[in-house]
């Protein structure tokens, strides 16, 4: 292991001129100072030789690594089936993940390179009272952004493979995540620079300013990217990125449970988060095509505690979902597809369709997890319809998730698949999902246009106290199904409305669609509630259900019905609100009224403002 | 049946829990019909204030006899027009005093009716109202969700020794509706008894000795003896304060003319000394 030298910039930048005076560098400094911002700027001609410095130059082939944080230490995997490994020692950061599947982690005074295939270590370095910020990797040296809890004191150190400082930068400013590539370091500082440093000599070759708030330095697919809200890719237009004519990458995704945000501030150290913040995520990827950056897999993905759901990255449809049986404590964008881990050490995969294949069991438990999966391509296998997984992933969420069930029951309601009534029909009275998710639930179901065999038939059962049947969500059902005009209806809900297990709401909207579907089958059970309840109505809802009842009485009673309610309207026990709406239904039909449909809205119309539906409490109970 | 009625009140005494349904009055003898008084009453129910209905109701809940059928009659009428709470409780309760079958189908929709109160005196009712419909509403009744109605009905369908809702009876036995066990213990036949019987321990003692105090007491030629042995045994075997006191009050309320071998079981278990069953009654008990 070799100590940290206590190196000032003056003698690093010593260095830098005597390697230059041998001729490493081909390249001129940028400036006199690195990580100083009193730079004029080069209109970005220095960062564009840098660019075509690097454009074609080798790379070690790219190694998609998982590396979770566990007690003791760290348990990582090749993706996406390599052999689990671990490593014992302090963790005081996230692991970094070069793109060539090094692994760079800090802990108890030193940063350990870490081969992510096997879990070998490849060498081990003290940093002090500094913590590892992020790191990179070009196949020959590592590249280390340290830092303390005071953002303002950085240091950059590039190691080779034999654990030796080659080069050893202090800054006043604060450093962020670099890359690496061909020799060359990208760091980003300072909220609009990326110097690119000669790793070897230390001398800045170039140095990029964009507007874009630089403080993460990405390797992806061999491309480079700078950013933190919006990515620019270090290409032949990198020399446009002040005047914003670079090739930008700006991903804005919606508004998901707990605001999860996709990169975060660079600048900052990764502690290992172990509070519900860390469950709370945000994964997504640019992808370079030949005309410009798009976000890989077309998606970007979420994790709430443990539902994961991934969206089109044009519109923000929801794709996919699951839910596991651990909460989610990392993950990341591949190439194509998504790579989550959770809390039980289980590694999942999905790919750019949300179709699931296995990943890696690390087979302990992790606090936290880092994925570098730039060159993965999952192909998993289908996992049914869009509605089927929403329902998968219900079964498996907690009463405390209720945000995601919010998220997933509204996007539910998007589908047109008829299986989607089935499930809100299941979702409006589990008691396993919270309250404000059933009523959304049920409001998507009054909706429903289709799946009405599911609604018939969940119209058939009623509570039961042997059983413990609980009552369809009756109101819903009844007025989905009487928008649809479904007569198939008709009877079923007349005998929920008998049911004094259903509470008065749906009753209300069950006597509603009553008014148009009831036939003269119907009678009976019509006859039986305004029996029951045109003088017990205590309640405006209940009021108005009576009305209802009564005007579909009139339709389709006959001479009995229409007695009945005749009658009802003298009856000086009659609930008066009642009473003032029976009138008006019985009153003789306007002229104009020429079918009985249009008499019986019209005055249905006036009993409602005549009785409950004028707004006022009934006078007696 | 007065001598079990009597030992009901007897164990109702002894602070056991029994909710006996309310009992039709026994018509008194009224040799003349008085159907005019009945029809006076009918208008006053037709179109009278709440106060007019009510005072008619109570009129027409006095009538008895020959005279309950038509003054049912009326109170029918006004169940199927409907009115307010008020008038609908009193109306119910007097078809319950009434008792005539004829009431059974105005009456059996309350038993679903929103206000628990209505409900309630709807259950009532139909347990002397009866017939098939009202057995059929009253099992329904068991299902529902109000906890009161619940236990009326399971009254209510031993009234109306409706032997077939016993099954009904043990799925809500255990589901926090001890009247169930007393129906049990009135309406149980063979297998049935010994499944309610194998219940105890197993239930809380309070709940079960409300259906074993009646199964005791039934004639022999409905229990027989061997079994209420059997039973004797296994609650003296219990050896528990409660279920001494229990015996004691049944040996209390056994009739002296009784069955003998049940007389010498009832002093057995109280003495604390094994009920042994006659080995002419061996396996007879298994039957039950």
């Amino acid at each position: 292991m070799t100590r940290l030298g206590q190196r000032t910039f003056g003698g690093a930048f010593a260095s830098v001129l005597a390697l230059g005076a041998l001729g490493c560098g081909a390249s001129s400094a940028v400036a006199g100072s690195v990580f100083q911002p009193d730079w004029q700027s080069d209109s970005g001609e220095s960062i564009a030789r840098v660019e075509k410095q690097v454009r074609n130059a080798p790379r070690p082939p790219d190694v998609a690594v998982v590396v979770g944080i566990t007690s003791e230490g760290l348990a990582g995997a090749e993706l996406p089936g390599g052999t689990p490994w671990r490593y014992s020692g302090p963790v005081d950061t996230l692991p970094s993940i070069a793109a060539d599947g090094v692994v760079l982690v800090g802990g108890g005074g030193n940063v350990v390179a870490i081969d992510g295939k096997s879990g070998l270590k490849l060498w081990s370095v003290g940093v002090g009272t500094l913590k590892l910020r992020g790191g990179a990797d070009d196949g020959k040296v590592s590249v280390l952004s340290l830092g303390t809890d005071r953002q303002s004191k950085s240091r950059l150190l590039v190691v080779n493979r034999s654990g030796t400082v080659v080069l050893d930068l202090p800054s006043s400013t604060e450093l962020g995540r670099p890359a690496a590539r061909a020799g060359v370091g990208f760091v980003p500082w300072g909220g609009q620079y990326v110097s690119a440093l000669d790793l070897t000599t230390g001398n800045e070759l170039g140095r990029l300013l964009t507007r874009d708030l630089p403080s993460h330095a990405l390797d992806r697919g061999g491309k480079l990217y700078f950013g933190q809200y919006s990515l620019v890719r270090l290409d032949e237009r990198i020399k446009f990125a002040e005047s914003f004519q670079a090739t930008r990458f700006t991903f804005k995704p919606r508004e998901l449970p707990g605001n999860p945000v996709w990169l975060g501030n660079g600048l900052e150290l990764p502690y290992v988060d172990r509070t519900a913040r860390a469950k709370i995520r945000l994964f997504a990827a640019p992808e370079s095509t030949p005309t410009g950056v798009k976000l890989a897999s077309g998606s970007y993905a979420g994790a709430y505690f443990r539902a994961v759901y991934g969206f089109a990255g044009a519109d923000g449809k929801l794709l996919w979902t699951d839910a596991f049986t651990a909460d989610v404590v990392g993950g990341g964008a591949a190439e194509s597809g998504f790579v989550f881990c959770d809390e039980a050490g289980k590694v999942h995969l999905f790919d750019a369709k949300g179709g699931g294949a296995a990943g890696p069991d690390l087979g302990q438990k992790l606090v936290s997890c880092t994925v570098g999966a730039g060159s993965l391509h999952v192909e998993g296998e289908p996992r049914g319809a869009l509605a089927l997984q929403i329902e998968a992933a219900f079964s498996r969420m907690d009463p405390d998730m209720a945000s995601a069930e919010a998220l997933l029951i509204k996007e539910l309601g998007k589908l047109e698949d008829p299986a989607v009534t089935r499930i809100l029909i299941a979702f409006a009275d589990d008691s396993r999902i919270p309250p404000a998710q059933r009523d959304a639930a049920r409001r998507l179901l009054a909706k429903r246009t289709n799946g009405t065999e599911f609604m018939l038939a969940a119209l058939e059962r009623h509570y039961d106290f042997v059983t413990g049947a609980t009552p369809p969500p009756v109101g819903p059902l009844a007025d989905a199904l009487g928008a649809l005009r479904d007569a198939r209806a008709a009877a079923p809900l007349a005998r929920h409305l008998n049911d004094p297990a259903n509470s008065i709401d749906d009753i209300v909207r069950a006597a509603r669609a009553l008014e148009v579907l009831a036939t003269s089958s119907e009678a009976r059970d019509l006859t039986t509630f305004f029996a029951l309840y045109h003088a017990t109505a205590d309640d405006p809802a209940l009021v108005s259900a009576v009305l209802s009842v009564g005007s579909a009485l009139l339709r389709v009673g006959g001479a009995e019905g229409r007695a009945a309610v005749e009658r009802a309207a003298a009856d000086p026990l009659t609930q008066p609100d009642v009473q003032r709406g029976l009138a008006a239904l019985v009153a003789p039909r306007p002229a104009s009224a020429t079918t009985s449909g249009q008499a019986s809205a019209e005055q249905k119309a006036t009993a409602d403002a005549n009785g409950a539906n004028a707004g006022a409490k009934p006078a007696r109970k | 049946m007065a001598l079990r009625a009597v030992v009901t009140v007897c164990i109702a005494l002894a602070g056991l829990s029994t909710q006996a349904p309310a009992l039709a009055e026994k018509p008194k003898a009224q040799a003349r019909p008085n159907k005019a008084e009945v029809d006076r009453l009918k208008a006053p129910l037709a179109s009278g204030s709440e106060a007019e209905k009510l005072a008619a109701l109570d009129e027409l809940g006095k009538q008895t006899g020959v005279n309950a059928p038509a003054a049912a009659g009326a109170v029918n009428e006004l169940l199927a027009r409907g009115a307010s709470v008020a008038v609908l409780t009193r109306a119910l309760e007097v078809s319950g005093k009434l008792a005539q079958p004829s009431s059974t189908p105005v009456v059996a929709p309350y038993a679903r009716h929103r206000s628990s109160e209505v409900r309630v005196a709807a259950t009532r009712a139909l347990a002397t109202t009866g017939g098939p419909e009202a057995v059929k509403v009253l099992r329904d009744a068991l299902h529902g969700g109000d906890r009161a109605v619940r236990g009326f009905a399971a009254s209510g369908l031993a009234t109306l020794a409706a032997k077939d809702a016993v099954p009904d009876l043990f799925a809500v036995l255990a589901k926090d509706v001890p009247e169930a066990a007393g129906a049990i213990g009135e309406l149980c036949t063979g297998a049935e008894c010994g499944k309610f019987a194998e219940l105890l321990g197993r239930l809380p003692f309070d709940l079960m000795r409300t259906g074993l105090g009646p199964l005791l007491l039934r004639p022999e030629s409905e229990v027989p003896p061997e079994f209420k042995l059997e039973l004797l045994e296994r609650l003296r075997k219990l050896q528990t304060d409660e279920a001494r006191k229990f015996l004691e009050t049944i040996q209390a309320a056994y009739p002296e003319k009784g069955h003998a071998w049940v007389k010498y079981g009832l002093e057995q278990a109280v003495g604390n000394k094994p009920v042994v069953v006659p080995a002419s009654a061996k396996g007879k008990a298994k039957g039950q």
